[in-house]
C-alpha cells in the first residue's frame, strides 16, 4: 500500500471519529432511508412478478353455443385462431368441462342435478404481445362477433388493478428514490462541510506546504463512502431480518434475490461517495 | 530569484500595495521592515502565490503569477516556504509528525521522510524533543519546528511572517541565528518584521522599508 493511499484511508477513519455526533445522525439516517427504499424496492419486485405470472397464466373462457355441430364448432375454432393475438385455441367439450370440475371442485354436478349443465367451449391463450388489458380487451371484441359465441370470461378487472398497483408502487418507489438521494447526499455533504471547517488550520498548513487538492480531498471522499458503506450495511441487516423471519413462516411468499441485500451497501456507498464530492468540492476550492 | 514588478494589490478599489518593486537573489537574506498594516504580510502572500496581484507581477525562479497554472501552485509551495508568528503547527500531532506531515502531503515515499525528518530536526536542534507535543515546547521550540517542516522540502526560499514576533529576546536570538545558518547554506530568505532595530544594529542584512503599502527605502 502506498503511502498516500495509507495517509487517505487513516484520515478517513479518522475523520469518522472527529465528527463523531454528525458520523451517528448521517449514518443512521442513511440507514432508515434506505432501508425503506428496499423494502419499497422488494415490494415492487414482487408485485411485478405477481403480475408477470398472472400474464404468463391469462387465459380467456369462451363459451359457446350447446347447439353447434362438430363442423361448426371447427369453423369457430378457425375464426377465433384469425382475432389478432391469439396464440393458442383449445376446444373444451362438455365432457371435459365435468371432468376438470370434478377435480378442481371434488363433487359431480350430474349426481346433483341429474345431466351435464357444462357447456362446450374454448380455451384462449393470448400472445405474450398481448399481455395489457387493453389489447385483451381488443381479442374480446374480435372473439364477441364471431357467430356461435355466448359468452366469454377472463380476469381482466384482476389483471387491471394488479397493473394499477404495480404502477403505483412504481412511481412510489421512484418518488421514495429521489427523496432517499436528495436527504443522503445533503447529509453526507453536510457532515463533510463539519469536519472540513473543524480542520481548516490543518486544510491551510497542507495548501501552505504544497499538497494537491486531490490529496487534500481524498480523505474527505474516503470519509464519505465510509459512512454510506456504513448505513447502508446497517439498513442491510435491518431488511435481512424481517424478511427472514417472513420467509421462514411463509417460505413462498417474498422472492427475494441475493443482491438484494447488497444493494443498499454499494448504493449507500455511491451515494456517499457523491455527497462528499459535493460537499468537499464546495469548500475545498484550492 | 524573486522578482515583483510594479505590483499593485487592491481589495475591493482599497489599494493595500501600490507600485512594489523588488528583487531577491538567489541565497539572499532581506528584511522587509514596516509596521502593522504596511502590507509586508501581503507581500509574502504575493510571493507565495497566495494572492495575485491586481496589477502588475510577481516571478519566482520560473514561476509568474500571470502564467502559473491551478494545477502548479502546489508544487511551487514545495520550493517556497513559509512560516509564520504563531506558527501553524498541528496541536494533536508530535513534533515528528508536524515535520513528516509536510512530506506525507506532498507525497515523499515512506522510507525516505524518516531519514529527511531526523535531518532537519537535527538542523533546527530538536532531535531530542521529537516525541514532544506542540502544547510541551516553548515559542521557541515551536518556531523551530515550523522551520525544521519549511526546510523538509529543501525549498530555495524561505518566507519568514514575523518569526520572532511572539518570541522573547533569548528565543529571538535563537531563530535569527537558524535563520541566518539557513541564509549561509543558500536558501533565500525574506524576512517581514515590525522591529526596525534588528535589521541595522544586531542582524544586519539588506532591509526594504514598506510605509502604506508602498516601498520608503
Amino acid at each position: 500500500m502506498s503511502l498516500n493511499l495509507h495517509y487517505t484511508i487513516k484520515e478517513g477513519f479518522l475523520g469518522l471519529r472527529r465528527t463523531r455526533m454528525s458520523t451517528i445522525i448521517t449514518v443512521s439516517t442513511v440507514a432508515i432511508t434506505l432501508s425503506l427504499l428496499s423494502l419499497f424496492l422488494l415490494l415492487t419486485m414482487n408485485v411485478g412478478q405477481l403480475v408477470g405470472i398472472f400474464q404468463e397464466k391469462m387465459r380467456m373462457d369462451v363459451f359457446i353455443d350447446n347447439s353447434l355441430d362438430a363442423a361448426a364448432i371447427s369453423r369457430l375454432e378457425a375464426r377465433l385462431r384469425e382475432c389478432e393475438g391469439v396464440a393458442e385455441v383449445r376446444y373444451i367439450s362438455p365432457d371435459m368441462a365435468l371432468e376438470q370440475f370434478k377435480k378442481e371442485i371434488g363433487e359431480d354436478p350430474v349426481e346433483i342435478l341429474g345431466d351435464n349443465p357444462l357447456p362446450p367451449s374454448f380455451q384462449v391463450h393470448l400472445l405474450k404481445s398481448h399481455h395489457t388489458p387493453e389489447r385483451a380487451v381488443r381479442v374480446v371484441t374480435c372473439m364477441e362477433q364471431c357467430d356461435g359465441v355466448d359468452d366469454i370470461i377472463y380476469h381482466g378487472r384482476l389483471f387491471q388493478i394488479l397493473n394499477q398497483y404495480k404502477k403505483g408502487l412504481l412511481a412510489g418507489t421512484g418518488i421514495l428514490f429521489v427523496v432517499v438521494l436528495v436527504a443522503v447526499l445533503f447529509l453526507v455533504s453536510n457532515t463533510l462541510r463539519l469536519t472540513i471547517y473543524a480542520q481548516k488550520d490543518k486544510i491551510r498548513i497542507m495548501e501552505l506546504v504544497g499538497a494537491t487538492p486531490v490529496f487534500i480531498r481524498r480523505p474527505y471522499l474516503v470519509q464519505g463512502m465510509l459512512q454510506g458503506f456504513m448505513g447502508g450495511g446497517i439498513s442491510m441487516v435491518l431488511i435481512w431480518i424481517p424478511i427472514q423471519l417472513i420467509l421462514i413462516r411463509f417460505p413462498k411468499l417474498l422472492i427475494v434475490p441475493l443482491w438484494f441485500f447488497v444493494f443498499p451497501l454499494i448504493l449507500g456507498m455511491m451515494l456517499g461517495y457523491i455527497g462528499s464530492v459535493l460537499g468537499v468540492r464546495k469548500f475545498l476550492k484550492t | 530569484m524573486i522578482y515583483m514588478q510594479d505590483v499593485w494589490y487592491h481589495i475591493d478599489k482599497y489599494p493595500i500595495l501600490s507600485n512594489i518593486n523588488l528583487r531577491v537573489k538567489p541565497g539572499e537574506f532581506v528584511y522587509l521592515v514596516g509596521a502593522s498594516g504596511a502590507g509586508k504580510s501581503t507581500v509574502l502572500r504575493l510571493i507565495h502565490m497566495e494572492l495575485m496581484p491586481t496589477r502588475g507581477f510577481v516571478k519566482v525562479a520560473d514561476y509568474q503569477s500571470h502564467r502559473i497554472q491551478p494545477h502548479e501552485i502546489p508544487l511551487f509551495r514545495r520550493k517556497v516556504s513559509v512560516i509564520f508568528q504563531d506558527f501553524k503547527l498541528l496541536d494533536d500531532r508530535d513534533v515528528y509528525e508536524n515535520v513528516a506531515f509536510a512530506l506525507w502531503a506532498t507525497g515523499v515515499p515512506r522510507r525516505k521522510i524518516k531519514k529527511r525528518v531526523f535531518h532537519v530536526l537535527a538542523e533546527v536542534g530538536l532531535s531530542h524533543r521529537r516525541y514532544a507535543m506542540p502544547s510541551e515546547l516553548s515559542g521557541g521550540e515551536k518556531q523551530r519546528v515550523a522551520i525544521a517542516r519549511a526546510l523538509a522540502n529543501e525549498p530555495f526560499v524561505l518566507l519568514a511572517d514575523e518569526p520572532t514576533g511572539n518570541l522573547d529576546p533569548e528565543s529571538t536570538h535563537e531563530i535569527m541565528q537558524l535563520l541566518m545558518r539557513i541564509h549561509r547554506k543558500g536558501t533565500a530568505v525574506l524576512m517581514a518584521t515590525h522591529k526596525e532595530t534588528m535589521p541595522d544594529t544586531q542582524y544586519p542584512m539588506r532591509m526594504v522599508r514598506l510605509n502604506e503599502g508602498k516601498i520608503a527605502s
